[in-house]
């Protein structure tokens, strides 16, 4: 199993978007995590020779729509749960 | 030392459809942000994207026409990223069974083949739009959810040039396939450039940069040819080469670092939980391989061979597929002289199309009327002078040739006898002229002609007038 090391939980933290205040809170995620990931790592254990990757639990395929548009949400309904907008767009800070 | 330029391209497409991937939102180029939106695209908790065929269907074209191998059973991944432009802060595309895989195209290089690898083609959807205010930005989600295929071509090119002539060459198939408008303005084609350099002889790769905002095909072959002498400069100094993103500079021509890539981008996909497999069974792939016209390599190939043209002239009229049709139009059903044709359509035609920005379409131009144009200008009846303005009202206005000319005055005058009766009257007239040539004085035949042209108002036929002159002359 991969060493799960404060730098990789960091790394792992900040693409979750989870804000890690000190080092005594990543300790204590570090516990919980590795444990969780014990757990899972129990499926290792299995011997899966031969057995296909499965992705999907029901076994239903090409469920497909015909390309036809319907009508779209107005622009008042498509910004209606945002709480800052302007000139008919989403108002965001600055991305860069 | 001499250094090898290794490049990769990874090009965006936006495909055709009435509706986005996922969802039956409409979707249409430059409408009021926010308008082609249904709840799927915004990202709403609870529900649930539907795969639109259509775009199963143009991916599938598209791979096709590219050479490549068509997956049977595919499937679909969530890339995950946080950015404004991604309300479901995932982006639905596909990671480990694209939809395409071993693709090939050709391109030439000083008259040289050269097969440039595709590694792969997958379907995803687009994200939004963001426009940069000073300290906000806005985000305007109409493009979100468009389906999209990614083309990601081989390490094989080996310079700015294959670059650029790779493009065009995708350009022109995807365009010819008719899955897409592939307009970079537009922004339905997008261009991303991996480029590395390394000692001429060396095996591995150097550490290659990538290249963004290359808004045009130029300027994709000048961002390239900036960061070759960049990353040379840079080694030859004793430098390495970071791996790192750099943007293109459209004013100052330069590349300028936008971050550095600390280890592998961490999207953490998973097999998509809200869509199904998709099975591609070969009958389903024959109907849509039917559906594939002929593209521009068979038909450049034809058009040397059979038609005779030069290779330039193949290329330009094989460019889209509005332009090869209308051709082969004109010399298959319009029976046109294959190199006549090119030439007006090369010439005349696209100056028109390039300077009044528009297509073919929407001209006055059919193949049949400019084949028409052709023949009344072959059998004598207008001359090429003429012709230019016989265009212009075909081109602006349409309707026939051999009308256009006949409602202008202009069509020759080519009838012996009518032609023989004005020479008669003009010799009648200049019986001093005549006597001068007699005598050897051959300038006086330079006069006669120009009286017998006065007087059919420049629409006698010259060549005609010449010969029946010298013959009524001799009869004196």
């Amino acid at each position: 199993m991969e060493e799960l090391d404060f730098d990789r939980l960091r790394h792992v933290a900040n693409l979750s978007k989870i804000e890690i205040k000190d080092d005594e809170e990543l300790k204590n995620l570090s516990t919980k995590i590795q444990s969780i990931v014990k757990h899972a790592a129990q499926l290792e254990e299995l011997d899966l020779d031969g057995v296909e990757p499965m992705t999907h639990v029901i076994d239903v395929e090409n469920k497909l729509r015909e390309d036809v548009a319907g009508q779209p949400l107005s622009q008042d309904e498509a910004l209606k749960n945002t709480v800052s907008k302007e000139a008919g767009q989403f108002k965001v800070p600055r991305m860069i | 030392m001499h250094f090898e330029t290794v490049i990769g391209l990874e090009v965006h497409i936006e495909l055709k459809t009435n509706s986005k991937i996922f969802s039956n939102a409409p979707l249409h180029y430059g409408h009021e942000p926010n308008t082609n939106l249904s709840v799927v695209e915004l990202g709403y908790p609870g529900t649930l994207p539907v795969l639109n065929k259509q775009a199963v269907e143009h991916g599938m074209k598209a791979a096709m026409a590219l050479n490549m191998d068509i997956a049977t059973d595919t499937k679909f991944d969530r890339k995950n990223y946080y950015y404004p432009d991604n309300p479901k802060a995932y982006q639905i595309s596909q990671f480990d069974k694209p939809i395409g895989e071993h693709g090939s195209l050709e391109i030439e290089i000083d008259g040289k083949k050269k097969t440039i690898g595709i590694t792969r083609l997958h379907l995803e959807e687009d994200a939004g739009k963001s426009t940069h205010k000073d300290d906000y930005s806005l985000v305007d989600l109409n493009r979100q959810g468009t389906a999209l295929v990614e083309i990601v071509s081989e390490p094989d090119l080996r310079s700015p040039e294959e670059a650029y002539k790779y493009l065009e060459k995708i350009k022109s198939i995807i365009q010819y396939t008719g899955v897409s408008d592939v307009k970079m303005e537009e922004g339905s084609l997008r261009c991303d450039a991996n480029i590395s350099i390394r000692p001429v002889g060396q095996k591995e790769f150097g550490t290659k940069t990538e290249l963004k905002n290359l808004n045009s095909f130029n300027f994709v072959r000048k961002g390239l040819e900036y960061e070759v002498k960049r990353q040379e400069k840079v080694l030859l100094s004793g430098g390495v080469i970071e791996q790192e993103t750099r943007r293109y500079d459209e004013k100052t021509g330069e590349t300028i670092l936008m971050r550095v890539k600390e280890g592998a981008d961490d999207y953490r996909y998973f097999p998509e939980p809200d869509l199904l497999h998709l099975h591609i069974d070969d009958e389903w792939k024959n109907r849509v391989r039917e559906s594939i016209p002929t593209l521009p390599d068979e038909l450049r190939e034809k058009y040397v061979n059979e038609y005779e043209l030069p290779a330039y002239d193949a290329d330009i009229l094989t460019m889209r597929k509005e332009m090869s049709d209308f051709f082969s139009d004109m010399v298959e059903t319009h029976q046109a002289d294959p190199k006549l044709a090119s030439n007006w359509l090369m010439g005349s035609v696209n100056e028109h199309l390039n300077k009044n920005n528009v297509e073919l379409a929407e001209t006055g131009v059919t193949p049949e009327n400019l084949s028409g144009l052709i023949t009344i200008i072959e059998d004598g009846t207008i001359s090429s002078k003429q012709a230019k303005k016989v265009f212009s009202e075909l081109i602006n206005k349409g309707g026939s040739a051999k009308q256009i000319a006949k409602d202008l005055g202009m069509e020759q005058i080519s009838d012996p006898e009518t032609l023989t009766a004005m020479v008669t009257e003009v010799l009648d007239a200049n019986e001093q002229s005549v006597e001068d040539f007699k005598n050897g004085k051959d300038r006086a035949i330079g006069f006669l002609v120009g009286q017998i042209m006065k007087k059919s108002k420049g629409q006698a036929n010259p060549k005609m007038v010449n010969e029946i002159l010298l013959t009524e002359i001799k009869k004196r």
